[in-house]
């Protein structure tokens, strides 16, 4: 094998607010960030990153305080790697987005876990034994009204569901 | 308490054409494996993928989008935004999640072993 790349992404709840850390390593490049964010804003209140292994010797610190304050949400994807572009580690940029990004899952998979409890029906044909409830056509409809943005997502969310 | 976990698994190989990569992303709601072939330029050739988890019974529709990424050039500026766009929105998110992955991976291999110092 000529190159191996794995990533972890963790969200937990702590005192402070949810605090989601993301890990990396490859052939040459081995990091970990790490935010804390405030509900229900979702704001940066602290983000921290180190370089474990890297090619290059990178000063954070000030990238990292111009991280406090960005939101969880609708336009981090611009903002984080606009961040990150001029340092001379782009890579960390990639990394907070898993970590925001994390965040985001961490508060929708309650809800999915919800209707997947109440509504959830096993999976045709093969797969039944190995996904014992999935939505069908039923529960997906309830689903986006329950969530209209998901409308047109996705394969799964139609225009008409 | 942990609230999510996800992780990406990726490893690429040289071939006389390109590369060869695999993925898999695993996490509290999906599990996906993604392969792909590019050649020496990386541009995709091939690609398929199948699920292991997923929420609805339309999710596999998905997988229909993922043809959309053949002739992509991984190497290409934007190209990103292009999978995310052409092959997430129509599909599904969550390959184009692991296959953004998978085209980092793939340009780090090539710069790796064309001697770039890529660690950043």
């Amino acid at each position: 094998m000529d190159y191996l790349y794995h990533s972890g992404t963790y969200v937990e709840k702590t005192q402070d607010g949810l605090k989601a850390r993301c890990d990396v390593v490859d052939e040459t490049f081995r990091a970990w960030v790490q935010v804390i964010v405030r509900p229900p804003g979702l704001e940066i209140i602290d983000a921290q990153a180190e370089i474990v292994a890297s090619a290059e010797d990178e000063n954070l610190q000030g990238t990292l305080e111009r991280l406090k304050g960005v939101r969880v949400g609708a336009g981090m994807n611009k903002i984080v790697p606009g961040l990150f572009k001029d340092s001379a580690c782009p890579r960390l940029g990639e990394m907070f987005l898993e970590a925001m990004e994390g965040v985001i899952l961490a508060l929708t998979r309650p809800f999915i876990a919800d209707f997947h409890s109440r509504l959830g029906r096993p999976a045709e044909g093969a797969d039944a034994w190995l996904l014992p409830a999935i939505l069908d056509d039923s529960g997906r409809e309830q689903l986006v009204a329950a969530s209209p943005r998901l409308r047109n997502s996705c394969a799964a969310f139609p225009e008409e569901v | 308490m942990s609230m999510f976990q996800r992780h990406q698994t990726v490893s690429v190989q040289r071939t006389p054409e390109g590369y060869v990569a695999r993925g898999e992303l695993s996490d509290h709601l999906y599990g996906m494996v993604l392969k792909i072939a590019v050649d020496s330029d990386l541009v995709v050739t091939r690609i398929e993928g199948e699920f292991i988890r997923y929420t609805t019974n339309r999710c596999v529709l998905g997988l229909k989008s993922l043809p959309l990424a053949e002739g992509l050039d991984l190497s290409e500026t934007g190209v990103e935004s292009k999978i995310r766009k052409e092959v997430g929105r129509p599909g599904c998110r969550h390959f184009a999640t692991l296959l953004v992955t998978l085209s980092r991976c793939l340009n780090r291999a090539k710069n790796s072993e064309q001697g770039a110092q890529d660690g950043c």
